[in-house]
């Protein structure tokens, strides 16, 4: 994947304890307090049970692959293609969506176990590091584990 | 609960008396050539002038306007010279739906429903940092450090996943397209009249695997206008009343932005109650139809509704889409103009004339003979919404 000039993230006022944490290496989404519901994107209560009360939950990084799509037409100059971006279905249940690294589509299943692994990119917006997804057995040593 | 007593009591009380729409493939031809002319409001006004005509009403007895989304309102009523009692903005199915409201409870009676849109020319973004739609739907622009943006992009994902689970193979798929063509080339409004086969198809690029160029629909300009009134007005009138029957709506709204109800459900639990409650208030089931207009953006919509729908059964739609019945002389023709795909994309207000050309049996060279019923099913991002219309008298 490319390093330069992504897009910066769109940063709602509950988003940025995300970017935080994601800044820290660490995969959390929130967690309600009264039910205990996960929710992604963060948002302002529990869509179960409607607490504003939450915690910011750690993710064991560890899912599957929902779904997948190989993008052919470039829609950021800093995002050359083709690139992979994949629905993964963590093993705590909320659907994260990033790219595939270290894999090409070709070796792609569904339901094939995912890892998920940071990576540092820049944005127009100065430098982000974002989540991304691997398989297990290709995980690059470079880069730092979720 | 769907209390139906109530609901029934409005149908085929309001009526279609009025379409029209601009030259889409001469319109189409100057964009390709750099020329602007027209704006979203002139695309607009020349639609509503023929609409008018057409309904053989006069602009005095118009007390009701709907824009389209792309218009505000003010200005619209500004440019077609219009004082209204009665006023709101809709997309294409919530417009017939407001508007058959709003004439059913008395506020208006007779209502103009107008679309224009200048997508083209004005270089309206599907994609990218502010993909249209992104203020409305979280998912279009959410995901964008990814580069995941636009609505073809999360249709291709549901596409990935709908392949595997139902075993619909692309070629399958490729027989929406090649269908809707052969649809277009018997239309002389529709923008792309090229014979298109299903090797061509194949061929084609890929956008977002597994979606290619001929998935997608158009981008053109393009105005589009309806005159809607009560049934009884309607009677007294000329032209050939179009009855609005059946109305159903379900929206799927939870996860929406992680896209579970999109990718794990396809929208099925959504679309399986609007059918429901559109059959049930029309009195009519699937089999009934004789026409069916699905709003289609991208492929992928038509082998959703079918199925959601009921006109095949869970896994039988690759079948069905290469069998060549959903296009010209089949049993179930679909987007009898060339629909968004090779028609026009004017976002499901041109599938409202096409329902009522067909039952009016003013669709020459495309005409389904005999056409009686006709069915609208729209579902953009699990916001589904169907409505069947039947000609008077029968």
């Amino acid at each position: 994947m490319t390093t330069t000039h992504r897009p910066a993230p769109r940063r709602g006022v509950f988003d940025e304890p995300y970017w935080r944490y994601a800044a820290a290496g660490e995969l959390r989404v929130q967690r309600c307090a009264a039910c205990g519901g996960l929710r992604y994107p963060p948002g302002p209560s529990c869509p179960e049970c409607l607490s504003a009360e939450h915690e910011w939950a750690a993710l064991s990084g560890r899912g599957s692959l929902l779904a997948w799509t190989v993008f052919h037409r470039q829609y950021f100059p800093g995002v050359p293609v083709p690139y992979i971006v994949a629905a993964v279905r963590t093993a705590e249940g909320p659907i994260l969506i990033g790219n595939i690294v270290g894999a090409a589509a070709s070796d792609l299943t569904h339901e094939m176990p995912l890892t998920a692994l940071f990576e540092d990119v820049t944005t127009a917006d100065g430098p982000l590091r974002i989540c991304q997804w691997t398989h297990p057995d290709d995980r690059p040593h470079r880069e730092e584990q979720a | 609960m769907v209390d139906f007593a109530r609901l029934s009591a409005l149908r085929d009380t309001v009526a279609i008396v009025g379409v029209g729409e601009t030259d889409y493939p001469q319109d189409y031809g100057r964009a390709r050539r750099g020329e602007r002319c027209q704006d979203a409001y002139g695309y607009a006004a020349a639609a509503f002038r023929r609409a008018l005509a057409d309904s053989g009403l006069e602009r005095r007895d118009i007390d009701g306007l709907v824009a389209g989304p792309a218009l505000a309102g003010e200005r619209l009523g500004e440019v077609l010279g219009m004082d209204v009692r009665w006023a709101d903005q809709a997309d294409a199915v919530q417009a017939v739906l407001k508007a058959a409201m709003a004439i059913h409870s008395g506020v208006a009676e007779c209502v103009a429903l107008v679309y224009g849109n200048d997508q083209r020319t004005g270089g309206t973004a599907y994609g990218g940092p502010n993909a249209m739609g992104g203020e409305r739907h979280l998912a279009y622009t959410y995901y964008a450090p990814w580069g995941l943006t636009s609505q073809g992009a999360l249709y291709a994902l549901l596409a990935n996943r709908y392949l595997a689970v139902t075993g619909l193979s692309e070629r399958e798929l490729g027989g929406v397209a090649v269908a809707q063509r052969a649809f277009a080339r018997l239309n002389p409004n529709a923008v792309m009249r090229r014979p298109l086969d299903i090797d061509e198809y194949l061929n084609g690029r890929y956008i977002c695997e597994p979606l290619r160029l001929f998935d997608y629909c158009l981008v053109n300009d393009g105005g589009v206008a309806l005159i809607v009134t009560t049934a009884e007005r309607a009677r007294r009138m000329d032209r050939p009343a179009v009855l609005l029957s059946g109305i159903g709506r379900s929206d799927h709204n939870r996860e929406a932005t992680s896209l579970r109800p999109r990718l794990e459900y396809f929208y099925r639990p959504a679309q399986r109650q609007a059918a429901d409650q559109v059959y049930a208030m029309a009195g009519m089931g699937p089999s009934e139809m004789d026409v069916l207009q699905i709003y289609d953006s991208f492929s992928i919509h038509v082998p959703l509704a079918l199925e959601g729908f009921g006109f095949c059964a869970d896994g039988a739609v690759g079948k069905l889409l290469s069998s060549g019945d959903l296009g010209p002389g089949g049993p179930l023709p679909v987007n009898t103009s060339g629909g968004h795909l090779s028609g026009s994309y004017m976002q499901g207000w041109g599938h409202q004339v096409e329902c009522v050309r067909q039952l009016r049996a003013e669709a020459a060279g495309r005409q389904v003979p005999g056409a009686r019923n006709a069915q609208y099913i729209s579902d953009v991002a699990g916001k589904v919404t169907s409505l069947i219309y039947r000609r008077a008298g029968t």
